[in-house]
Parts: structure tokens; sequence; C-alpha cells
């Protein structure tokens, strides 16, 4: 099984990880990290015994990083026997997204973000199978209730989870989520590609321009 | 709202990991129960044990099991009202569209309006808030009324969570006769005698275990009857002390 696991930074995104590796059934569990500027999460995941391996996008989109680098990431599960591959990555632009048609897609996103966040991501929320709502301590019941809701306007068909990183509470709900979504996950098999497409051009400003107000459109 | 609940409350364990001792708890519809204990024993840890319906994942380990109530509406978290202690709204919106937007969340018809709510909020608190009042400017008070408000006339759960009302800075007394109606279910977590004597039973926490289940006695009604009256008393002179008058 594959999953990728997106949201929005600081959500709580390695929380839902190793809430997963813990509430178990999912066979031996690793973890790839994709991170923009740096990254500590691999020693949380190292320090919990699952395997993990890190990259760093540096000066390029983490979305990109994790299609050149896919059959790396699926040679190392092989090589690890892994059962389970859990793709951590910080592709956040809301342009894109990094979900595999072949793996389960985890959104999560935080209930301090806000009403009007749900409406301003892009397919990080829309093409998701389970969307995780974190830090809902945070806020009122009837305000958990209204930010639930304009997630699911946004997604009507995803599972829905709330989930709190700090106790751990909602993990088992979370793993029962994500295991359902990836039974009735159609078969493509390794090299399905992504859900949605990446921006179909390079520009200039993508190779290096760093002037402004060069229009070419 | 016609459920007539049954909650069975299976134990767990303490912060040390000492399991409790208190045996299954059965709570049903039109029972009020009171949380009482320390700072730190475990109030809010039970509610929110209580609120999620916990199926054991929650650092306690106790279940919660709710029957009579129409699985759809436990599947969608809405069998279980809660106001915590929060004494702030956090989203950017208007009271109208919060109150519009929860009301369409729940599925609530939408014949029951806005204003409405408003109303019986403006009835617990004490300066009236507006309609068209960012919620992150209302006061802790008005916060807390319009949550209260909300929970009755939008929520409508058949079972209610209530963490420390005495704490809100609006009429109590007046929150508590709008909250404990029509065969609810009414958990709430206090540290005010009269609020936990207005109680049929209470459970005693300590080191975020159930310690005991004391039901409220006769000899207690007594006490509380002798409280209300010093209450109204201290109300009174509350009342007398907003309004700039000799407290003499």
């Amino acid at each position: 099984m594959r999953i990728v696991v997106g949201g929005t930074p600081s959500s709580g995104k390695s929380r839902v990880v190793l809430a997963l590796a813990q509430a178990g059934g999912f066979g031996r569990l690793g973890v790839a990290k994709l991170d923009c500027v740096t990254t500590s999460d691999d020693r949380l995941f190292a320090g919990r015994g699952l395997p993990v391996m890190a990259l760093l996008a540096g000066r390029h989109c983490p979305d990109h990083l994790l299609m050149e680098r896919l059959p790396d990431l699926e040679a190392w599960q092989e090589a690890q026997g892994l059962d389970t591959l859990v793709v951590e990555t910080a592709g956040l632009c809301g342009r894109c997204a990094p979900y595999l048609a072949d793996a389960v897609a985890v959104c999560v996103i935080d209930c301090a973000a806000g009403v009007r966040a749900p409406r301003k991501l892009g397919p990080l929320l829309a093409d998701a199978d389970v969307v995780v709502l974190s830090k809902g301590d945070l806020v009122s019941q009837a305000e958990r209730e209204v930010f639930g809701a304009a997630v699911t306007s946004r997604n009507p068909g995803a599972t829905r989870v709330w989930f709190d990183g700090l106790t751990g509470e909602g993990g088992w709900e979370l793993a029962r989520a994500v295991r359902a979504r990836a039974a009735a996950l159609p078969g493509a098999g390794p090299g399905a590609g992504l859900r949605t497409p990446l921006p179909q051009l390079y520009c200039s400003y993508c190779l290096g321009r760093s002037e402004a107000g060069i229009r070419m459109m | 709202m016609a459920d007539a609940v049954t909650l069975v409350l299976e134990p767990g364990r303490d912060k040390m990991g000492r399991p409790e001792t208190c045996g299954t708890l059965t709570f049903l519809a039109g029972q009020v129960v009171a949380i009482c204990g320390p700072t730190g024993s475990g109030k809010t840890r039970l509610l929110s044990d209580l609120e999620r319906l916990s199926p054991g994942d929650s650092p306690t380990a106790r279940r919660v099991v709710l029957s009579g109530v129409a699985p759809e509406r436990v599947d969608a978290g809405f069998a279980v009202g809660r106001i915590s202690q929060t004494m702030q709204f956090f989203l950017d919106l208007t009271v109208a569209e919060f109150v519009a937007m929860h009301r369409d969340a729940r599925g609530v018809d939408g014949e029951l309006a806005p204003e409405s709510v408003l109303a019986a909020a403006n009835g617990l608190a004490g300066e009236p808030m507006r309609a068209d009042q960012p919620l992150a400017a209302l006061s802790g008070g008005q916060a807390r009324a319009l949550m209260v408000a909300d929970l009755v006339l939008v929520a409508d759960a058949p079972v209610l969570l209530i963490d420390e009302i005495e704490n809100a800075g609006i009429d109590r007394h007046a929150a508590l006769e709008f909250l404990v109606r029509r065969n609810r279910l009414v958990f709430l977590a206090t540290h005010d005698p009269l609020i936990a004597l207005r109680a049929d039973l209470r459970l005693i926490l300590g080191e975020g275990g159930i310690r005991r289940v004391i039901r409220t006695t006769e000899e207690e009604r007594r006490t509380a009857a002798r409280l209300e009256l010093a209450d109204r008393e201290v109300r009174d002179l509350r009342e007398r002390l907003r309004r700039g008058e000799a407290l003499a």
C-alpha cells in the first residue's frame, strides 16, 4: 500500500503519519519525508523505529521532486521490504497536489486556518480521499462543525476525520478510513502517475529570472 | 428532539495508569450529572471522551456508547453538543453568518432565523450583541451566551456537555434553565456547589480518574435551598454594583 500525506504547513502531517504507524494494520511501514528547506521529522520517525528516507526540494517544487524521484522511492520501498510506504510531502502552493493515482491521498488541514481556508486550497483538498481536520481543540464545537461543513463542500466524497495530534485521539478512525480507501482504490499499480497534472510549462521565472514586471502573456 | 437516549460509560484508567473502579456507568435521558474535582483532575478530559463517544483511543482508554439516537445523527457527530471553557470565537465571521453557517452545517431547518438565536443570547448576556458584529470582537460573556443559545437552538442535541458555566460571565441560572430542558441528558463540569446540587448525581474526579459516584441526597437538596437564598442576595448585589448603586 502507498499513502501520500499532504497539507498546509504545521497542520500536523507528521503526527498523522505517526498515528497511522501506531494504529497498526499496515504491515511494515516506512516513511519518505519530502520537505522544502529543512527537515527534522526524519529523526522523529527514526526515533519511533520507522525506516525513513528524507529528501529536500531546495529551490525546486516539492511536488516536482516527488515525481522525479518516485522510482527511487519505489526502489527503496522494495529494498526495505515495506508493506506500506507513506510519503509525507510539503507540496503546498494551492495550485498542485502530490497525490498519486494508486496511493491513498490524505490531506491534513487545521481548524485554526480559518473558515475561508478550504475554499483557497486547490486539488490538495479537492482531490483527497481522506481529509484530516487537526487542532480542533483550539476552537469551539460549533466552529468545528462550521469548518467541517466548509471542508465537505469542497470535497463531498472524502472521508472526514477529526484528529488531535497531541493526544492521538482520532487515530483509530484515521487508520480505518485510510485502510477502507486503500481497498477501494483502482489497482493502477506503480507508475500510475499524478491525479492532477503539475503546471505544464516552465517559465523564465522557473528557470531563475528574478526581475519583476516582465510580461510574456 | 424526542430521542430517549442511554449513554454507557465503560471505565478506563487514570493518569497513573490505574484502572477506574467505578464500574460501568449508565446515564439516561433527563438526568443532570455534575462532574466535580480539583483543577487538573480530568473533568475536561472526561467531557472530551463523552463528546467523541470515545472508542477507547484517548489517553483514558474509556469507552462511551450512546444508544437511542438515529445512527446517522451519531455518525455525523451531532448527537452530543458541547460548550468548552473557550470564551472566545476564532472564526472570521459575523454573528449572523456564523449562526446561518452552523444551521446549514447541522442540516437544521432554514426557518430558524439567526435573529432568534441572537435574541436568546442577548437574554443571557449583559450588553447586547449585534448580528453584524464580528465573532472575534465579542466579549467573553457575549461569546459564551452566543455559544449557549447556539447549542440549544441550532445544535439541539439530546446530550449536552457544559464546562464550567459559572466562569462564563453570563447569568448562569438563566443559562442552566435554558439548557436543562426537554428530556436532555446533561453533564456539567463545575466547581459551584449550587450547580452541582442541581444535578441528580455527581462524579468526583481525581488524578484523571473517576473516584466516586454520589447521588444527591434530600439533605443536600435542603442545603441547595439555603444556598439559593444566599445566592439570590449576591446576584441582587451584583446587579446593583453594575448599575452603580450603593451596596449598603
